[in-house]
Formats: structure tokens, C-alpha cells, sequence
């Protein structure tokens, strides 16, 4: 490539940032007991109150109930371990977005084609 | 007796696009991520990285015309009219069409395989150029229904991905008398509209959630790292313009830019994973180690 090509070249951060983003957000899904369910801080919260009502039940010698949550598909999918499926829905969160946070702050310093 | 799971791919050359040797690099990507067997089906025999190659004629085929990065267009031939047949061709109990110019770079779409999925395609498509290049694309016509994407098609086999099938050749067979009822673009004939019709008839609405990452036939990959990433041109105002994408699954619809980075997706789809070992629940950084 010569000195001309390489000047008319310039590196597009917005676009860099808005496909990070959309690529991110793809990322964020937990599949579980054959179903698929979208990571959001809601469900993260609704997984919590499971597993601390599963922790409630289990310490007064009582079996909790099931719990059926819908996936993203609208699936009923029967949730047997609410702490097992907590804590996978915590990993992956911290996993994809800590990658983000990475991504994004190597992203920041990126100016010019030859620094990607 | 059909195998559990495995991934189908049709690939024809024509006077210049190399389908085949597509299939090669788009098999090895799939062999990386996936780690299940692929078929091919195509009309000459064929060494590569496949479990299975079915020799099955391309048939009556279409002219199309492809849009270059140097503002040419090239009509070329188009062998698309088997594609309705992969129910019948298929040798697995799930099977995930793909088409060759999909580039697999992460496992994401390894959940199918343990789902209860039954038929699930792209509705939505992201272009990486940010310039929604799709816009046209999102309905078969303004009063028609939403187009789908056969990139990537995932059925299992039972009756309902049977029926959609047989649906999708009655509409290859008939096409003309489709085109008059949903006032699609005439032109050859295409996978997408036929199951965006089929979608439509049989009342499925089930679709990938997020969208098919696609980078346009008038742009170019400018490089394939070993960690990932592709690096992609673009027109700009005034100046060509650059991006990236990271281990994402992308459709480079620009099938010679691929060919062009043959050595450096080959060299990407031989080199072992990078996998996380430790997955923390306490924020803390996942550690990288090779496999």
C-alpha cells in the first residue's frame, strides 16, 4: 500500500462502537435446561429472589417449589437448581461485559487504521 | 439412520466465484467452533475438511448480478435451486444450514443443538458498516410480509420442518404465481423470499434473536487476525473508511474478498481455541488459557 492509500484511509469509531455494542448485546444469553433466556438485570433479580426462597425453604426443612420461568422464546422452562441457574446467569454477565468494558477501553485509544 | 447433529452446506461454482473452495474455509470454521460433522452438497466431487460430500446437480439455474467494491456488477450464474431439497439431502437429526459465505469466529449458535428449536432463521439483519445498507430488505414488499434470511437456518427433523420444506419448493415450482401475490422484486429465483413465504403460510414466527452481522457485497475484508478479528473498508464522505468486528459470526456477502483471505482464515481456522478456564461470579477477569 503506498503513503497515498494510507492517508485516504480513517477509522471509524462510531461504527466500531455501535457494532461492539450490538455484538454485545447478542452475547449477553444464557442457554439452560434446553431453553435460551436474554440476560437482563431484571431476570438476574428474579433469579435471586428464587434461589434466596429455594435457601429459605431448604433451612426450614421445606421443599420449595418449582419455578417455571419463560424463555426468550416464550418456552416454560422448569428451573430445578434456582442457585445453579443464578450463578451461570452471573457468569456469564460478568464475562460478557467485563470483555465489553475491555473492548470498549482498547476501542478509546484507537485513532488511526494502523492502531486496530 | 441419521447422525445427531451436523451442519449442511451447498456450494456450486460458477464462472468465477469459487463456492467450493467458500465451503472449504466456511467447514474448517465450523469444525473449529461447533466441533460437529458437515455435509456438502454439490455437483462435482470434492476432497476437504467434510464428512460427507453428495453429488446432486445444480439444475435449471438463474442469472444474478453482483455488485463489486469497484462499482462494477458482474452477472454471473446462480446455483440456488437446491437448497429446498436439504430436508431430503440432510444425513443429521438437527441440521444447521449455512450458507458459505457465513464465517463462524465464536460457538454462540451451540445452544441450538441442546434447544427444542424446531425451524429458527434471522429476521433482522445488522449491517457492520453501520450504514443500514438492509433498509429495503425488511419486507417483501411495504404491504407484504418480513423478509427472512436463509444464511442460516436451523430445523430439526419432524414434521413441522418437513412441511415447511415441501412448502418451499411449492414455491420454487410456482414461483411466478407467488411473485404475483407477495409483490416481492422479481428476479431469480431466491431462498430468502421463498422462506419468508413459507414462514408466512405455515404462521411460524420464530427467529434469532439477535441479528444476522452482515457486511455488504460493495465492501471489503482488509484482514483476518489470529485473534478474531476482521478488519473491513468501507466507503467514507470523502475517504475509505475502516472498521473491525471480534470473534462475531459474519456474512461477507462480497464472496471474492473472502478468497482473497484464504491463508489468513485458514491459518485462523487451524490454530487452537482460546477458551476461558475460570468463569468468575466476583467480577473478577476471566483467565485465558489454550486448549
Amino acid at each position: 500500500m503506498n503513503v497515498k492509500e494510507t492517508v485516504k484511509k480513517k477509522f471509524n469509531q462510531k461504527v466500531a462502537r455501535a457494532t461492539l455494542r450490538e455484538t454485545t448485546l447478542g452475547l449477553l444469553t444464557l442457554p439452560y435446561n434446553s431453553g435460551l433466556f436474554k440476560i437482563t438485570l431484571e431476570l438476574i433479580n428474579f433469579a435471586e429472589l428464587m434461589s434466596l426462597r429455594a435457601a429459605m425453604a431448604q433451612s426450614a426443612d421445606l421443599e420449595a417449589n418449582p419455578t417455571v420461568i419463560l424463555d426468550s422464546f416464550d418456552n416454560p422452562i422448569l428451573i430445578k437448581d434456582p442457585r445453579d441457574f443464578t450463578v451461570k446467569l452471573w457468569e456469564k454477565y460478568y464475562e460478557v461485559n467485563n470483555e465489553y468494558l475491555d473492548k470498549f477501553e482498547e476501542l478509546r485509544e484507537i485513532r488511526k487504521p494502523e492502531q486496530i | 439412520m441419521p447422525t445427531e447433529n451436523g451442519v449442511l452446506l451447498f456450494a456450486y461454482d460458477n464462472e468465477t466465484i469459487k463456492y467450493t473452495e467458500l465451503a472449504k474455509l466456511c467447514a474448517l470454521l465450523v469444525r473449529k467452533h461447533l466441533k460437529i460433522g458437515v455435509t456438502l452438497i454439490t455437483d462435482t466431487p470434492i476432497e476437504g475438511p467434510f464428512d460427507d460430500v453428495i453429488i446432486v446437480e445444480a439444475g435449471n439455474s438463474g442469472k444474478r448480478t453482483f455488485r463489486n467494491p469497484n462499482g462494477e456488477t458482474e452477472e454471473l450464474t446462480w446455483h440456488n435451486k437446491t437448497r429446498p431439497l436439504a430436508y431430503d439431502l440432510s444425513p443429521y437429526e438437527k441440521t444447521l444450514l449455512l450458507d458459505v459465505d457465513y464465517l463462524m469466529f465464536n460457538n454462540s449458535l451451540q445452544w441450538l443443538f441442546d434447544s427444542k428449536q424446531e425451524l429458527i432463521c434471522h429476521k433482522n439483519v445488522y449491517d457492520v458498516t453501520d450504514k443500514n445498507s438492509f433498509i429495503d430488505d425488511k419486507l417483501l414488499h411495504w404491504s407484504s410480509v418480513p423478509m427472512l434470511w436463509a444464511t442460516v437456518l436451523y430445523f430439526t427433523r419432524n414434521d413441522t420442518a418437513k412441511e415447511f420444506f415441501n412448502l418451499v419448493k411449492l414455491i420454487q415450482d410456482n414461483y411466478q404465481y407467488y411473485y404475483n401475490l407477495y409483490n416481492f422484486k422479481m428476479g431469480p429465483y431466491r431462498n430468502d423470499y421463498a422462506i419468508s413465504i413459507a414462514y408466512n403460510l405455515l404462521s411460524i414466527e420464530n427467529y434469532f434473536h439477535d441479528p444476522l452481522f452482515t457486511l455488504p457485497s460493495q465492501y471489503t475484508i482488509s484482514e483476518v487476525r489470529q485473534d478474531g478479528t476482521i478488519v473491513y473498508e468501507f466507503d467514507g464522505r470523502n475517504k475509505t473508511e475502516v472498521s473491525y468486528i471480534n470473534n462475531t459470526n459474519l456474512h461477507v456477502m462480497n464472496k471474492h474478498s473472502i478468497l482473497e483471505h484464504t491463508n489468513e482464515i485458514l491459518r485462523y481456522a487451524t490454530q487452537p481455541i482460546l477458551t476461558r478456564v475460570e468463569q468468575s461470579s466476583t467480577g473478577e477477569w476471566p483467565k485465558h488459557e489454550e486448549s
